[in-house]
């Protein structure tokens, strides 16, 4: 009867460290299946992504391909005609040129008429 | 008793099975475990996946650097096609419908190239939009697949043609800017190496190597392109009206030798290259010498001028317009008797020009035509520039001193005939002209930005303000070139009428009309010529170009915000001004 005790007694002492390493094992693997899945899954999310970046650019040149398109002068031309608008360069007789000393005796004359400063600011 | 007869079968099946399945673990554990070299190539040799990241070309910008594009890539599609498989699947007639449908291609056409069942690979269309690729792409025809294609585009058509050149169907640029920055624009490919799995689909965790692709550089022009607009519309407004062979114009701004627009018809779409011929494709402002005729004129008087061999009230006797020398009659379309030099350039007498020119002597000639730059490349950006024709002075003719002078004997092309006359604009500085600006890489680095570049002063600042007066006078009322006046703004400038030569002497019917001028006449800013290839019917240069010059030079001045000077004449008094301008 002892000695079966003893054998007991024995098993019982390897039998939970080995478990518990068989454990650690088993979550081992499970966690490199896990870290796996997840590097599987981060590239896939990371081709998706460089798809959609390829597509992004795609759109993008394409964008900007329409807009010289659409402003290159043929077809603002074109675009004016379509409108019925008809402009015209403005006659020399009708261009007022302002330079920095009108726009200071201006301000002074506003200045002398006590204008504020915020009024000639909304005046300009 | 159900199971008596089936046992020893049952038995049978399951030995039968588990020795299969014992004998494929066993052939899959080998495999795995002791796998031979040659079965590990073919499994790495069907798992290996290696992918071209191709590059986007470099960018080009007219003279608002990124803002305004002249040339881009775009992506697009390839259809192609292994006939093989869809002579296989039955369905030519079908497949053909379908692409025939989605992009515009003959039906005969493709069904002709779908039964090539001998090749392997067949491209129907190449550079189609996206957008019916994909279309098409949905239906899963069999055998088709649609490879990126990127194609290069100009949104602005033909406008800069002959200075964007163009990029052939292998992305190499053949002409132009693209050509002439092959080197820059052309970019560097990336490159992925990965492993693919059953589905065909790239394994992310197997990536290897990625190496990404390096866009071209982007490339500013000194081009205006709404300058370049108005230029090319004018020129086929000419072209129709005058019904010339050819025409070219070249603006520059003549402080810093900036081209501002230069363009020659007959004319091509880049987006169309293959369609174009190459006397279409030849750049005629660069690529075409010619007698200058009277424009050169200015070359003699200034060199005279600028020696104080002659003022420009020195007296010469026009022999009544026709004059004999070493032994060849030359002769003014109107005869004159005495004129001063001022007046023979303003009503562009031969006799007195060349008479000014016998009086300088044929080395001091020579020297000045060379510091000019006639006869040798202006060192211009663009491929396929001609030097023109000079002859060296050993080899004149007695008669040379007095035909040169007025631009017979020597050939000039466009370029290098503007550079003479936006050297005198330019206070006699000759400033080398230019096209490309700035070229920048993708990482923001400038590797190429030009500065303006002082190449030779052929004659004195005095010389040059003489010069500028005797060519104002050109445009006044009897000169001979009151068309290319401009309201508000005075012009200075030289018609030319030269006859093209002819075997055994000139031509009496084909002729190269010409106008090369530059404005405010007082400060210039731009200098531009403009030539007519064998106008008809008329062909002087006054008739022709002058106006085509007005044209572009009323417009360019509002677009460029120069402000009108004083003491000019008015629109008015220019649409009211029917009198014909004087041969020249």
């Amino acid at each position: 009867m002892m000695r079966r005790n003893r054998k007991k007694n024995r098993t019982a002492k390897w039998f939970l460290p080995a478990g518990m390493a068989a454990v650690v094992v088993a979550g081992l693997a499970l966690l490199h299946v896990w870290l796996g899945f997840s590097c599987e899954a981060l590239g896939r999310d990371i081709q998706a992504l460089e798809k959609t970046q390829a597509m992004l650019e795609q759109r993008l040149q394409t964008g900007e391909a329409e807009w010289a398109f659409l402003r290159s002068p043929k077809n603002l031309e074109a675009a004016l005609a379509r409108m019925n608008i008809q402009m015209a360069f403005p006659l020399a007789s009708e261009i007022v040129r302002l330079d920095n000393n009108d726009l200071r005796n201006q301000q002074k004359g506003w200045l002398a008429e006590g204008v504020s400063l915020a009024r000639m600011d909304s005046m300009r | 008793m159900k199971w008596k007869g089936l046992e020893p079968r049952l038995l049978f099946t399951a030995i039968f099975f588990t020795v299969v399945m014992m004998g494929l673990g066993a052939r899959l554990a080998f495999l795995h475990l002791w796998p031979h070299a040659h079965e590990i190539k073919v499994v790495e040799d069907s798992r290996d996946y290696e992918r071209v990241i191709p590059c986007q070309r470099g960018r080009i910008y007219d003279c608002h650097e990124g803002e305004t594009l002249l040339a881009l890539d775009m992506m697009r599609k390839d259809v192609c096609v292994d006939p093989r498989v869809v002579v296989r699947s039955n369905a030519v007639e079908q497949v053909a419908m379908a692409v025939s449908e989605s992009i515009a291609l003959p039906m005969e056409d493709i069904r002709r190239r779908l039964t090539q069942a001998g090749r392997k690979y067949v491209r129907l269309a190449r550079f189609i939009d996206v957008a019916p690729a994909e279309q098409l792409k949905k239906m899963k025809l069999p055998g088709f697949f649609f490879p990126d294609s990127p194609c290069r585009t100009y949104p602005n058509g033909a406008v800069g043609a002959h200075v964007l050149g163009f990029v052939n169907y292998e992305r190499v640029g053949v002409a132009g800017v693209e050509m002439l920055l092959e080197k820059h624009l052309q970019g560097t490919n990336g490159m992925l190496e990965s492993q693919k799995n059953g589905l065909q689909e790239e394994m992310f965790t197997r990536r290897g190597q990625y190496v990404s692709p390096v866009n071209g550089c982007d490339v500013s022009l000194t081009l205006d392109l709404p300058l370049q607009y108005i230029v090319e519309k004018a020129l086929d407004e000419a072209m129709e009206t005058s019904h010339a062979q050819g025409a070219w114009v070249i603006i520059q701004r003549v402080r810093t030798g900036e081209i501002l627009a230069m363009a020659a018809r007959p004319g091509f779409d880049p987006n169309l290259f293959q369609k174009a011929s190459p006397e279409e494709r030849l750049n005629r402002s660069i690529g075409v010498v010619y007698e200058p005729g009277s424009t050169f004129k200015a070359v003699a008087v200034s060199a005279a001028l600028n020696e104080g061999t002659v003022t420009e009230n020195t007296v010469f006797d026009c022999e009544n317009g026709h004059w004999l020398y070493c032994k060849h009659i030359l002769r003014d379309f109107h005869p004159y008797g005495n004129l001063t030099v001022a007046d023979g350039i303003k009503k562009s007498s031969n006799i007195l020009t060349a008479k000014v020119a016998i009086q300088l002597g044929p080395a001091l000639f020579d020297k000045y035509m060379r510091a000019y730059g006639v006869g040798e490349k202006t060192g211009f950006d663009l491929p396929g520039e001609e030097k023109g024709l000079l002859m060296p002075l050993s080899q004149w003719s007695g008669i040379s001193i007095a035909r040169m002078p007025i631009g017979q004997g020597v050939a000039v092309t466009a370029l290098q005939l503007l550079n003479i006359y936006s050297t005198i604009a330019n206070g006699g500085v000759r400033m080398k002209p230019f096209v490309v600006k700035k070229v920048r890489h993708p990482d923001g680095r400038i590797l190429l930005d030009r500065r303006p570049q002082e190449v030779a002063r052929p004659i004195t600042p005095e010389t040059a303000a003489v010069m500028r007066r005797l060519l104002i006078r050109v445009t006044e009322d009897g000169g001979t070139a009151r068309r290319a006046r401009v309201a508000g703004y005075e012009v200075a400038g030289k018609t030319g009428t030269a006859q093209k030569p002819a075997p055994g002497g000139y031509s009496s019917t084909d002729y190269m009309a010409t106008f090369v001028g530059f404005l405010p006449a007082r400060t210039p800013e731009i200098a531009m010529v403009v030539t007519l290839d064998n106008p008809q019917p008329y062909h002087q240069g006054g008739v022709v170009a002058a106006p085509v010059f007005a044209k572009i030079a009323e417009q360019a001045m509002r677009y460029l915000a120069i402000p009108p000077e004083g003491n000019t004449p008015t629109s008015f008094e220019l649409e009211n001004d029917t009198v014909l301008p004087l041969e020249d």
